[in-house]
């Protein structure tokens, strides 16, 4: 599996390594920009930038390990990696794993230097320190919302999941579109609708059975465990019908 | 018998690719698979490798369904090219390095030079023709105990069709099977013990060549001719 793994890496490398350049150049900008001090637009702009690519980055992570198994099952290149001695678990295992890896760690990294970014610029300017702490004032004050570490990881915790699901949920829908609908007509748009379906689903049942308070743990813990049956489902869902069904 | 389908049959969306295919490989042999295009040649070679399930019917290798065992065993080329854009000749071989044990990596290195492909060349930018020596390349550097060769002589020049013939031969022995597909019934009459000829998804005939050639006083390329012309 570990192989497996190293070339799901390998195929969506070059993607990664874009990324982490622009964010390093961007990066340079804003520490001169804060060096300088006076160059308030040096400051503002990357940061925004920064902001934008994380979130940017973070659904392009989702949506590129989608291309990679659509192009996995859809090219010729499906016989490079089926015709390997794993099972369908496996192979699907290993293809979800780089892709929770990959999230997790793109997600991590990007807060990190942001997080980074607004330490430095709270330790370096005033005003925007006394910004900061006005509008954690307002959270606390009107909407009772008391920001500390431990919330923000559970938020960022369950958006990661949240695209996972996204990513697997998307894997059903594609296998079914290359396995039982192979032959059919309008395969496409009938998967793309299990696709649609699938995440109603899951939203419905998100939204109807998990307690109101979303900051507390009760929430958080259902909420992972919803997520982990879901996402488990949907591995198993995705291997089962290529290990019964696959036609390359 | 090494590999056993037993009334297989493949339909894709409003085609039958293969209607009724029962088949028995044995080791020791090498076994033509001949017909024109749409026959179901590929069909059945891509179900042998366990790249597609027939819709109805089964297949083993030694007695069990094919899947991960013969996956180990089974050396399959597809006619098309099918290796992942971003690597070169030399990642193809530490991919099968790293994914079959019976690849021989002093062995894939060797069949390189003699098919005269540098290791550092990407693969999307080979021309048909190397993309196919790389292809014969890597399947022939396995120790496998079925080849499954689908038209290793298309694209491929005068010259070079001799020494993939030859390196087929080196590879064929007693405790292994070859199964090649091809058009090229005059290049493969040479070196085949048996021939199984398909049409439109049947076995129309399959048998030990000499056989053939007495039983109809025909060469093989002739009895392709009466086949399908």
């Amino acid at each position: 599996m570990l192989k497996l793994m190293k070339y799901e890496f390998k195929k969506q490398a070059m993607t990664k390594y874009i990324m982490l350049i622009l964010m390093a150049i961007i990066e340079v900008i804003f520490l001169i920009g804060l060096i300088v001090k006076n160059n308030e637009n040096l400051i503002a702009v990357p940061m925004v930038i920064m902001i934008m690519i994380t979130i940017v980055a973070i659904f392009f992570v989702s949506v590129e390990s989608i291309f990679t198994f659509s192009n996995d099952l859809k090219t010729k290149a499906s016989y490079m990696l089926f015709m390997t001695p794993h099972s369908s678990y496996t192979i699907i295992g290993a293809k979800l794993l780089v892709s929770f890896i990959t999230l997790f760690l793109t997600g991590m990294v990007l807060l990190l230097i942001n997080t980074g970014n607004f330490v430095l610029l709270g330790a370096r300017m005033e005003g925007f320190a006394q910004v900061r702490d006005v509008i954690a004032m307002l959270l606390k004050e009107i909407w009772r919302i008391e920001i500390n570490f431990y919330d923000v990881f559970k938020f960022i915790l369950l958006l990661l999941i949240g695209f996972a699901i996204f990513i697997t949920t998307a894997f059903v829908s594609i296998t079914i579109s290359s396995t039982v609908l192979a032959n059919k007509r309008f395969k496409g748009l009938v998967s793309f609708a299990v696709f649609i379906a699938l995440n109603l689903v899951f939203t419905w049942i998100s939204n109807n059975i998990l307690a109101t308070d979303i900051w507390s743990n009760s929430y958080f813990l259902i909420s992972m465990g919803i997520n982990l049956i879901f996402l488990i489902a949907t591995y198993l869902g995705t291997a089962w019908l290529l290990e019964k069904k696959i036609s390359l | 018998m090494m590999l056993e389908s037993k009334n297989i049959m493949k339909k894709y969306m409003m085609t039958t690719a293969i209607e009724d295919m029962s088949l028995t490989i044995e080791s020791g042999m090498i076994y033509a698979l001949l017909g024109p295009n749409g026959s179901g040649k590929t069909t059945f070679m891509k179900i042998a490798a366990g790249l597609t399930k027939p819709s109805k019917g089964s297949i083993t290798y030694n007695g069990i369904p094919v899947g991960i065992q013969s996956k180990k065993e089974i050396a399959y080329m597809p006619t098309e090219p099918f290796f992942y854009s971003y690597m070169n000749v030399a990642d193809v071989g530490k991919y099968y390095n790293d994914f079959f044990e019976d690849f021989d990596i002093e062995r894939y290195n060797s069949l390189l030079e003699r098919m005269e492909l540098t290791p550092k060349l990407k693969t999307k930018t080979l021309s048909s023709g190397m993309a196919a020596k790389l292809k014969i390349a890597a399947t022939l550097a396995r120790d496998a105990k079925i080849y499954m060769l689908d038209e290793p002589l298309n694209g491929i020049d005068v010259i070079a069709r001799d020494r993939i013939i030859t390196t087929i031969l080196e590879n064929a022995k007693n405790d292994k099977a070859m199964i090649i597909s091809s058009h090229l019934v005059d290049e493969l009459e040479k070196i085949i013990d048996y021939a199984i000829f398909i049409k439109t998804g049947r076995v129309e005939l399959v048998g030990n060549v000499e056989e053939i050639r007495e039983a109809r006083n025909q060469s093989i390329v002739e009895v392709y001719k009466t086949i399908y012309a």
